[in-house]
């Protein structure tokens, strides 16, 4: 082989490698499971419950105050999942506490009654993970866990069920 | 038969808390009937009981723990108060329907289960004025204050709040019955189902704004047939044009019997109506004669005060103007 074909294999190789390497940080783990349930509030907030599953489909099941009731079925790419877990992981969801202003209400500043409770899971390479959120609580830690659940929202394009 | 404000009242304090005189009480998708849920299943919910009134049952919507409330059937036995679940805070919708069987109860029949048809069908009534449509909490205070708007009377709040129903759509929310400044309400109180509030006896927040700013804005309506009459010779007086000066600005107002109109056009000699007209108020005559204007799309609240030279204005408490009686 001449020293030109060496250099190709050896690129076509790394290639090959890079590529897996892509594919890989593309695909999130086999047991990931996402779950977002929002609930009532008084100001007739949209009801849904959302699952998102490790090959990325996606179970929409709306209850009230939106525009489309009932399951769908939907999907999101493995890159979209990928940077949805990436989003959650930076956002130290693994690191909040199981419960904002749901009995506990430590990290609220105060309590606004009305609000609707969200409740986010995540369950990735083996760690899972459920935090109920009252959104009657106000503070710096429940908003950033509410821009958690957003994300959730926003990964799915949830608003063209709901809006 | 002119509205009876406290009866309707009267109604709402005795049904605050439970399903109201017709028995129902309403889902988002499906009414409920009291009478069929304590022997069937009607809602299809895994939890479902039979509740007889025999053995002591009887409806509530009751404190969820969790900012919301839930309907149940509850009775006490021995000390103990049991509870059957009837349905979570997710569905319940019943404030109109309440509001309705309030209405009816002082003798304005209404029959809605929608907040945006309620705000619809009481603003179309001869017997309602609609003092001020969607104004802020700031502004809903002041058209309060005036006591003008009197208890009996109803609030719609239009939803801001991008998380409020479908996804945050600017519409109708909420509806509740003003009861006054009763129960420790300074800033007024209200009555309402979901949540269930009557003011002083609630769980949650029963002042008239229910909520910080940023959720709501406020529709005032008013039932006006024990609105007091004018004096007629004030009255006579009072129609007609008016040019108002103040901070640098001039306005010209056309007076008709209960209502005003304004335009930034000077009229001209015998224009009976208002070209371009900037905004619109209805107007109420107090017993010292001093007339007290509230602008629709504003709830700014201006009082003129008669003088020698005829009248003076003020606006919002704060802002004085000139008045000069044009033709």
């Amino acid at each position: 082989m001449t020293k030109l074909g060496i250099m190709f294999a050896l690129t076509c190789a790394n290639a090959v490698w890079l590529y897996g390497q892509a594919i890989k940080t593309n695909q999130s783990a086999p047991d990931t499971l996402i779950t977002l349930q929002r609930g009532a509030c008084e100001q007739r907030c949209a009801v849904y419950r959302l699952m998102i599953f490790a090959d990325g489909t996606v179970i929409y099941d709306g209850q009230y105050f939106v525009r489309r009731a009932g399951l769908i079925r939907g999907g999101i790419s493995p890159e979209t999942l990928s940077k949805l877990v990436h989003d959650l992981e930076t956002g130290g969801f693994f690191r909040l506490e199981n419960n904002y202003g749901y009995g506990n209400t430590e990290r609220c500043k105060s309590i606004e009654p009305g609000e609707p409770m969200a409740i986010l899971s995540v369950s990735n390479q083996g760690r899972s993970k459920t935090i109920l959120h009252n959104h009657g609580c106000v503070g710096p830690i429940p908003d950033r866990l509410t821009a958690l659940e957003d994300k959730v929202d926003r990964a799915v394009g949830t608003v063209k069920w709901i809006k | 038969m002119p509205f009876n404000r406290a009866d309707a009242v009267k109604f709402a304090d005795k049904h605050w808390n439970i399903p109201a005189d017709d028995g129902i009480f309403w889902l988002s998708n499906q009414g409920v009937s009291i009478a069929q849920v304590r022997e069937k299943n009607v809602i299809g919910t895994p939890y479902w009981k039979k509740a007889p009134a025999a053995d002591g049952w009887q409806p509530f919507f009751v404190d969820d723990g969790a900012g919301g409330e839930k309907a149940v059937f509850r009775r006490v036995v021995g000390g103990n108060t049991e509870e059957i679940l009837i349905n979570p805070w997710a569905g319940i919708a019943d404030c109109a329907h309440f509001l309705s069987r309030c209405l009816t109860a002082g003798g304005a029949r209404v029959a809605e289960r929608g907040v945006p048809s309620l705000v619809n069908t009481l603003q179309a009534r001869s017997d309602t004025k609609t003092l001020c449509e969607k104004v802020p909490t700031a502004a809903a205070q002041r058209v309060i204050d005036t006591g003008i708007f009197k208890p009996g009377d109803m609030i719609g709040y239009f939803n801001i709040d991008p998380k409020g129903d479908y996804g945050g759509a600017k519409q109708y929310a909420h509806s509740t019955m003003y009861v006054g400044k009763i129960g420790g309400k300074k800033d007024g109180g209200v009555t309402c189902h979901t949540i269930c509030r009557f003011a002083g006896k609630s769980w949650v927040e029963d002042s008239w704004w229910l909520k910080p700013p940023g959720h709501y804005t406020y529709t005032l309506i008013h039932f006006s047939d024990d609105d007091p009459a004018p004096y007629p010779g004030p009255l006579s007086k009072l129609l007609g044009w008016w040019q108002l000066e103040y901070s640098g600005r001039k306005e010209y107002y056309l007076v008709k019997n209960g209502s005003v109109a304004y335009t930034k056009t000077p009229p001209t000699k015998g224009q009976t109506f208002v070209h371009a007209a900037e905004g619109s108020a209805y107007w109420f005559m107090g017993t010292s004669r001093e007339i007290t204007f509230i602008w629709r799309k504003s709830g700014t609240v201006e009082v003129w005060t008669p003088d020698a030279t005829g009248y003076k204005s003020m606006i919002n408490g704060t802002t004085p103007g000139v008045l000069t009686k044009l033709f």
